[in-house]
Order: structure tokens, then sequence, then C-alpha cells
């Protein structure tokens, strides 16, 4: 009877910490925090071993709010996540734009493998500037499913080829790297990112040898 | 007496046609550096009543918004407006040319 609790635990253990995972991965695969007041952003996100959807709607010029249902295909988990976020800072300048955010939200992980409905919390600060030629962000993300902790640092550099104006598709072409705590290696990937109006389209695969399905294609639409 | 009504006619028809005419409102934004974003910004300007039609410039950071013939845009709920898609405006200018003159002689100073 033990062991098959020890073994439940540890089944558990190892879904929340794949639930964490995908929090880390979907909110890396968000575009950021920028959704004007009354306006709704969907965002879907396919990698070979999870899918996601996402609603974001901007509450204030300041505050948004979001929801989102992730299905990973190998865990057999379904991840639910509410998330708010705050503007906590935007400067302006003619040709650019800088914000800083803090978020936080709970999370729920369910399916065959966790027996029940497990809870959690996530939560972290983004900051990002940008102009039409280049883009930088800094993020740090925290997840606490159970008993399982995780946090990651992210940083963005995108570059983008030629100055595209509001009527052009914007091309930019980028690399992201991303440390997880205790983790051994840096993690490397590069993307390309295309925009037009209200339409958006990342795509990338990570270079690392152990990640190699971290391919992920993400697509958003702004209502 | 034919010609002096016609003339009259005339004399009318362009004193009421000031009055009649659209203006285009030209807001300078700053930060507005990335199309996805400023979608929403025309899409908040084309949900005016008022609106006629928008243009958006990001290489001279400017929204160029048209209004209907005999209606008028409030530059106060336009600022509003831009504030809440996360924007400043910095300048407002209103011009008496058509909204396809103003996007033509953008066009132009980009070549």
């Amino acid at each position: 009877m033990k062991v098959l609790s020890s073994r439940r635990i540890l089944r558990s253990a190892k879904v929340c910490a794949a639930a964490a995972s995908a929090v880390l991965l979907v909110t890396n695969a968000h575009a950021g925090f920028f959704i004007p007041k009354g306006s709704t952003m969907a965002m879907g996100m396919y990698t070979p071993s999870e899918s996601t959807f996402e609603v974001s709607y901007g509450l204030t010029r300041d505050t948004s709010i979001a929801a989102s249902v992730s299905r990973m295909s190998d865990e057999k988990v379904t991840l639910t996540r509410l998330q708010a976020s705050r503007l906590v800072g935007r400067v302006f300048h003619e040709d650019g734009i800088g914000n800083a955010y803090v978020f936080a939200g709970p999370l729920a992980v369910s399916g065959n493998a966790t027996n029940g409905t497990r809870y959690g919390v996530h939560g972290g600060v983004w900051a990002d500037y940008e102009t039409r030629r280049i883009y930088g962000r800094v993020s740090w993300h925290g997840v606490k499913a159970s008993a399982y902790r995780s946090s990651e640092v992210v940083a963005q550099a995108a570059l983008a080829p030629y100055l595209a104006d509001y009527e052009d598709i914007a091309s930019w072409g980028g690399v992201q790297l991303k440390r997880k705590n205790g983790a051994t290696q840096t993690e490397l990937t590069p993307f390309v990112r295309f925009f037009r109006k209200d339409w958006w389209i990342d795509a990338g695969m990570s270079v690392n040898r152990a990640n190699r399905k971290d391919l992920f294609v993400n697509v958003m639409h702004l209502f | 007496m034919k010609q002096s009504f016609i003339t009259a006619l005339a004399l009318a028809a362009a004193l009421a046609a000031p009055a009649a005419f659209a203006e285009t409102v030209k807001l300078k934004v700053d930060g507005m550096v990335c199309g996805f974003c400023a979608s929403s910004i025309e899409k908040k300007m084309r949900a005016n009543k008022a609106t006629a039609d928008v243009y958006v410039n990001l290489e001279k950071k400017v929204v160029a918004v048209s209004e209907k013939a005999g209606q008028k845009l409030d530059d106060a709920a336009l600022k509003a407006q831009i504030a809440d898609a996360g924007y400043e405006v910095k300048a407002i200018e209103r011009v008496a040319t058509p909204l396809a003159d103003v996007k033509n002689e953008y066009k132009a100073k980009k070549s």
C-alpha cells in the first residue's frame, strides 16, 4: 500500500513538473501583455507535445486578464490557467516603447495520471523594449504546483531585416535564451516572427539536442 | 433674371460647402512601432460613428482619421481612445484635406 502511495506521489509529482514546464512554455510563446482596454486577443500554440488555446482581455489600459487551456499529449493531462497582469511601467520614445509587467494567477492540472485535480500558482515579471528595428525582452516566471517548484529566466532578442509599415507584412528573426533553475544548460531557440495588422505568427525550434521536440508555432489574433 | 438666379444658386452652394466639408484629424502617436499593437488603434478609431476612414503610418507615427460629412470627431475622445490602446498622443492637427490625399502625401514622402 505504501509502495502504491509512493508511486502515486511520484507520478503526481512528474505530472505537476510537466504541467509546470508547460505553463512556462505557454508564457514563452505569449507575445506579451500589450492588450488594449476593451480588446480581446486569442492565441493558439502548437508543439509536438502540447497544444494551447488562450484568450486575453484588456480590462483597463494597465490591467489584462487571461484564461488558457493546454493539453499535453505525452502526459495526457489538461492544464487550465488563469492570469492577471498589470503594467507597472511604460516609457515612450518617438521611435520606441518599453513596458514592464507583473503577472500571476492560479492553475489546475487534471487527467487520468493526476488522480483528481491538482492546483498551483504561477507568476512573474516581464520587461520589453521595441522599435521598428529591434526587439528585446527579459522575463522571470515561477510555478508552484503541489510540491513542485520551478522557475526560469528568458531573454529574447529580435531584429527586423526591413522597416515594415502598417500595411506591410512585418518580418523578424530572433533568438531566445532560456535557463531553468537547476539546469546545467541554457536552451537556445531561434525563431521567426511575422505580423500584419491584427494577425501574428511566431515559429521556432530549440537547437538543444534534448529539446528537439520544442518546435513551436504560435498564432495570435487581436479582435 | 435667369443668369442672376443661377449665380445666386452657385454662390449659395459655395457658401454651404465648407460647412459640410469633412476634416481629417492627424494624431502624432509616440511609441507606435508595432503594427499588431497599432491595429487596436485602427479598430478603436473605426468604432467612432463620426469616422469615415482611418490611415496608420508607423514611419511617421501618425494616425489620420477622416470625418463623415456633417459629423465631428472630438479631439479629447480621440486622445482618450488612443490612451486606452496604450499610447500617448503628442500632437493633434486638423487639416482640410481628404484622407486619400493625406495618405498619398505620406506615401510620396516615403518613396
